[in-house]
């Protein structure tokens, strides 16, 4: 009895000595994603989105990598649209995200698919990243373990780990052993409230996480694509996939996207392509392949495989011309798309490729010219159409003194909840109603300032400045 | 199975609590299981190896205990010793061995070309081969009676706790302990896991982390600038240190836990003021058993002075090559052996000058000196012991002294593989190895003084300990560096 009485004591004690463990697997647990670093809090959204029912119904999903992942706007395809590719993904993952969505959620009306040849060449999962987040479950990673076992080329210790089983527990129980440095960092990072935001951001854009910049490739050589060749391994999820659709009723999209322009495809490497998905579509009524056997200039891309925003909102219009019976929304715009667009607008650093994302929405633009001689030319050299021109402002009871023009991107007037007021010989300040102010200031060299405004959320997107020589606008500066 | 791997963290406890739930009687086929699985962890096919070691030498000392005829005796000795220094050549040394008669009879102009064997380094072979012939040895000195049970004998040479790297026990400790099971006693339990947790502590948050700018610098040296060799080398000095020690420490708690106290392997070797201090300190086991079983029988310091340099010598060749089949570890230890004899040539006159010039040996400053002065002769040492080839040493001596501005260094240090919040943790943690080291250096034990705070103190430094180890989970999974020896 004594003993007994000692060995509770001592168990007691271990347990309290170790407190630290157990409260960092709790807050582990409690708190993935105000811990994780940035990296996975797209996977983890996506991984939300698949683990749980969702309060709207998405009739599209995309799945794929990174590549994917960047290519595919909601924003501009479609608002019940869901992007849930994941960077550094291959068919498996694509797989056991859409089954995990299927699980939960009715099925969406298409799907598109997109992977980069080297994740369907090479045996590759993210099967960390998958774990870390709690994407897969044990049932699943049985399932992973005997599709390496049967279809991969290499070991298990080559495309994972020698100590799978061990590794899957050590997630499964969020020991600190995984954990531990992203609870180190939490704090001073301030992760909590970066990936609040970023997660929000994400949900915004439905999923899509990566590539938000307009840094544009520099080419320094030609690429060749000379064969093209699935795994085995890749083989095995891609047809799951298909099977999958086939059984739920979903159509299947595979798309091959765009690459730059100094990709050089051989005739062999376009007839490997060809081939290989007549092959796999065989016996398939629901699946279509597209190749967008288009390469677009370098200014599209960030580097040799990823579009940027530029990149991404032009092919996605493409797509959309292509696939109207898909791509069908009506053309209003929810308050969260607009707040999507808004960062693809902070972002846009070219003028016209501006004009064009807020074509049709409600959007203002406040410009304030610093010559007014330039006149039509330069708006002329904005490309925007005559149907929506600019329209110079009247400010209080006067025409400006300098020129102040307004686009009403949707054909409205002048919204009455912006103001425009003179600023001495500074400029001009754009207020709106909410309070939000920004001040546009004359320009050094001929040119415009302007103020992006979103009418719907009622607020000042951006203020930038754009010179005007040799009859072309600079990029935004 | 790594002490600090989640599989020990499991089988340690299970073996420990059924351990005390058992009979008496039948506690020590338990811990001979337990230690039998433990092994076996590692590749199951050497535990063959590991039972042939022992009933060699388990023989061995039978037949030593029952003819009394001297001769018969000592064939018996050398049969054993043939046979266990035979195994621990051809699974240690052959290729070794053929590699370096390649190039001897290269240098003459012959050329052979002998396979390579294929085998692979059993987990602590030196260890237990060296613990069970200790056991030869001291039963033919008639320092121990031979084990007649010859499970309880496995158990001696298989104990999990210390199997895989050492302490290299006694037969006069452990099997004399091992005669009475271990019993539950709380004081025992709760000191053996505060040892063991400090073990951790050790390894994680200091050894692990120096192995990150350790392996970094020395896996491309020619990369690297002065400072930064100097910074990896004292690194290294310092993840060797903790490495080893918190094994032997963790040992020592484990076995501590069960009942069984094993002897210190370490005792603050950086604060030795002299090589032979150095060696009195560091890896005492394996040092006492060089001096015990081949420094001594070799005539020790009782034969003239050229005679005890030249066993120096070889004690440390030996040494050297305990550690390692390859050159490297072979010059470490005729490095230190060199030092040893330069210390006992130049002794005489230095103590001569502190005469001259009235400094009493006892001197705190002059004490300090030293140790300074054979902390960085050690650590100048190690570089042959961790540089992956003797001209990646040479790199290393060449260019750590090349100088560097103060702006250089701080950014620098940086980029050696450890962010702010690793250096610091890492900082912290040499800390409190030197104050438990002052500690220990004024006689005060770390677990009583912990133990005799106030809770909420005592609880701090618990906490304190176990985050820091936390935040070192993830850069763990390294083996520990003795393992290989």
């Amino acid at each position: 009895m004594l003993k007994m009485h000692k060995w509770i004591r001592l168990l007691y004690k271990c347990i309290l000595v170790s407190a630290p463990l157990w409260l960092a697997v709790i807050i582990s647990r409690l708190c993935l994603l105000y811990i994780v670093g940035e990296g996975y809090v797209g996977p983890l959204w996506s991984r939300n989105h698949t683990a749980s029912a969702q309060d709207k119904e998405y009739d599209v999903l995309v799945l794929g990598d990174s590549v994917a992942n960047s290519a595919y706007l909601p924003e501009v395809l479609s608002e019940k649209i869901l992007n849930l590719a994941v960077a550094g993904s291959s068919t498996a993952d694509g797989y056991y995200t859409l089954s995990n969505y299927l699980d939960h959620n009715p099925a969406p009306k298409d799907i598109f698919i997109s992977y980069m040849d080297y994740h369907l060449k090479d045996d590759t999962i993210v099967w960390d990243v998958g774990n870390y987040i709690h994407k897969y479950s044990i049932e699943q990673n049985q399932e992973i373990y005997d599709a390496i076992d049967e279809y991969a080329s290499g070991e298990l210790s080559e495309l994972i780990s020698d100590n799978y089983w061990r590794e899957v527990y050590y997630y499964k129980f969020y020991t600190p052993i995984k954990y531990s440095h992203a609870l180190e960092y939490t704090l001073i990072e301030n992760r909590p409230k970066r990936n609040k935001a970023l997660y929000d951001s994400i949900t915004r854009r439905n999923g899509r996480y990566s590539t938000i910049t307009n840094q544009e490739y520099e080419i320094k050589e030609d690429v060749g694509y000379h064969s093209f060749y699935v795994s085995k391994f890749n083989e095995y999820y891609y047809r799951k996939i298909l099977d999958l659709c086939s059984e739920k009723g979903i159509f299947c999209h595979l798309i091959k996207l765009p690459l730059p322009e100094n990709s050089e495809f051989t005739k062999y490497y376009s007839t490997d392509v060809w081939d290989y998905y007549i092959y796999l579509l065989n016996g398939y009524d629901n699946v279509d392949f597209r190749w967008f056997h288009t390469r677009y200039s370098s200014e599209y891309f960030m580097d040799q495989y990823h579009l940027n925003n530029h990149g991404s909102f032009r092919s996605c219009r493409e797509l959309k011309n292509r696939y109207t019976d898909v791509f069908n929304d009506s053309k209003k715009y929810s308050p969260d798309t607009l707040l999507a667009i808004d960062e693809d607008i902070a972002g846009e650093n070219i003028l016209s490729e501006l004009l064009k994302w807020i074509d049709g929405k409600p959007y203002t633009i406040v410009f304030l010219d610093n010559n007014v001689d330039l006149g039509e030319n330069y708006y002329m050299c904005l490309g925007w159409s005559e149907e929506r021109d600019v329209v110079q402002l009247q400010i209080g009871d006067k025409l400006s003194e300098t020129a102040v023009y307004y686009l009403s991107s949707d054909g409205r007037d002048f919204p009455k909840d912006i103001t425009v007021e003179e600023v001495g010989n500074r400029g001009i300040m754009v207020n709106l109603s909410n309070g939000e102010s920004c001040l546009l200031e004359s320009t050094s060299e001929p040119g415009v300032s302007f103020a992006v405004i979103d009418n719907v959320n009622n607020t000042i997107v951006c203020q930038r400045e754009s010179l005007f020589s040799d009859f072309k606008f600079s990029k935004i500066l | 199975m790594l002490f600090n791997s989640i599989e020990f963290l499991v089988f340690f406890p299970v073996a420990v609590v059924l351990y005390f739930i058992i009979p008496k009687s039948i506690r020590n086929y338990w811990l001979l299981i337990c230690s039998y699985y433990f092994y076996m962890c590692w590749n199951p096919k050497y535990i063959i190896l590991l039972m042939a070691v022992t009933t060699v030498t388990y023989l061995s000392g039978v037949l030593i205990e029952k003819y009394n005829n001297v001769n018969i005796k000592k064939i018996v000795v050398a049969t054993s010793f043939i046979v266990n220094v035979g195994l621990l050549f051809y699974f240690k040394y052959i290729n070794f061995a053929i590699s370096v008669m390649e190039r001897l009879l290269s240098t003459i102009g012959l050329k052979i070309d002998v396979p390579v064997f294929d085998v692979i380094l059993p987990v602590g072979i030196s260890f237990y081969i060296f613990q069970a012939l200790s056991y030869t040895m001291d039963v033919y000195r008639n320092e121990v009676y031979a084990e007649k049970n010859p499970f309880k004998y496995a158990l001696f040479v298989s104990f999990f706790p210390q199997l895989v790297a050492g302490p290299i026990e006694r037969s006069k400790n452990l099997l004399r302990q091992l005669a009475q099971p271990g019993e539950f006693i709380y004081e025992n339990v709760r000191n053996g896991l505060l040892t063991m947790f400090w073990g951790y502590f050790l390894k994680l948050v200091i050894a692990d982390r120096c192995a990150i700018v350790v392996d970094r610098v020395y896996s491309n040296v020619v990369e690297y600038r002065g400072y930064q060799l100097i910074v990896a080398s004292l690194l290294f000095t310092l993840q060797i240190y903790c490495d080893f020690m918190s094994y032997s420490i963790i040992a020592k708690g484990a076995a501590k836990i069960l009942g069984y106290e094993l002897m210190d392997n370490f005792n603050m070797p950086y604060f030795a003021s002299s090589i032979k201090d150095f060696w009195r300190r560091w890896h005492i086991s394996l040092s006492s058993w060089l001096r015990d079983y081949l420094y001594i029988p070799l005539g020790g310091n009782q034969k003239g002075k050229l005679r005890t340099h030249i066993n120096i010598i070889i004690t440390f060749l030996i040494s050297g090559l305990w550690h390692g089949a390859a050159f490297a570890f072979i010059f470490w230890g005729l490095l230190h052996g060199c030092l040893q004899i330069i210390e006992d040539v130049f002794g005489p006159y230095t103590k001569g000058i502190l005469e001259k010039l009235k400094i009493s040996p006892q001197n705190r400053l002059l004490k300090v000196i030293k140790i300074i002065i054979i902390f960085v002769i050690v650590d100048l040492a190690w570089v042959l012991f961790r540089a992956n080839s003797f001209s990646d040493a040479i790199t290393v001596y060449r260019n750590m002294w090349v100088k560097d501005s103060f702006e250089v260094i701080k950014n620098g240090v940086f980029e050696l593989g450890l962010d702010k919040n690793n250096w610091c943790i890492l900082l912290i943690g040499i800390i409190v190895l030197f104050t438990s080291s002052l500690m220990r250096y004024r006689l005060i034990n770390l677990c009583d003084w912990i133990s005799s705070k106030t809770f909420i103190v005592r609880y701090l430094i618990y906490w304190s300990a176990m985050i820091m180890i936390m935040f070192s989970m993830d850069i763990t999974g390294k083996e520990f560096i003795y393992f290989q020896f």
